[in-house]
């Protein structure tokens, strides 16, 4: 079977891959990659996952436990989770371009800056 | 069902032999959609992904189209040979 041209590798050139939105401003990684399975039907890529929960999922559940008990303690997001449709995906190459509006990827960073870094003497 | 959860998964025939590790998924644009269109096994898989090409040795990696590879079961996948 001969691969199409347009063919995606979805595991090399999307997964671990740097998310940007349309002004190149990083959001995170592709974390994870979620595709529904149809009956009859080729399986559709449905959503980009992005969250430190994806990430752990991948080394075992114990880590993912951890990661959302640490979540809700520190309560960073609401969701540790954040899933971007694939249909709002406008590019793929170096990187994974976005459109979306909102930026709860940047949640980790506006805590951080809040409670660390705004407290650090001078520096704001 | 989340694509980097199948990545290392073995991939089974239907006599219960080993055929490789799921180490590339290969999507293709159908309509508005991005749809799975071949699972790649196997050690010329794993050469693929990290574009190992110049290995002449490895061999080519096993394509098993969509519709041939049973997922119903995400932890033991199963090829059926259709």
């Amino acid at each position: 079977m001969t691969q199409p041209s347009h063919a995606t590798h979805l595991v090399a050139d999307v997964l671990d891959k740097q998310i940007v939105d349309a002004k190149k401003v990083k959001l995170g990684k592709v974390d994870g990659l979620v595709i529904v399975l149809r009956e009859g039907k080729p399986p559709r890529v449905a959503f980009v996952e992005s969250g430190t929960a994806v990430v752990a999922r991948r080394l075992g559940r114990w880590c993912e436990r951890l990661v959302l008990a640490l979540n809700r303690r520190l309560g960073v997001r609401a969701e540790p989770r954040y899933r971007i449709p694939w249909s709002k995906v406008t590019e793929v190459d170096i990187e994974v371009t976005v459109d979306v509006d909102e930026h709860p990827l940047l949640a980790w960073e506006e805590w951080l800056r809040e409670h660390i870094v705004g407290r650090i003497p001078f520096a704001k | 069902m989340n694509v980097e959860l199948l990545i290392g998964r073995k991939v089974f025939d239907e006599s219960g032999r080993a055929l490789g590790r799921i180490e590339e998924v290969l999507a293709i644009e159908q309509g508005s959609d991005l749809v799975v269109s071949e699972f790649h096994v196997g050690a010329g898989g794993l050469a693929e992904r990290l574009s190992a090409y110049r290995l002449g040795h490895v061999r080519k990696p096993k394509r098993i189209p969509w519709q041939e590879l049973d997922l119903s079961d995400p932890e033991k996948p199963v090829w059926r040979k259709r």
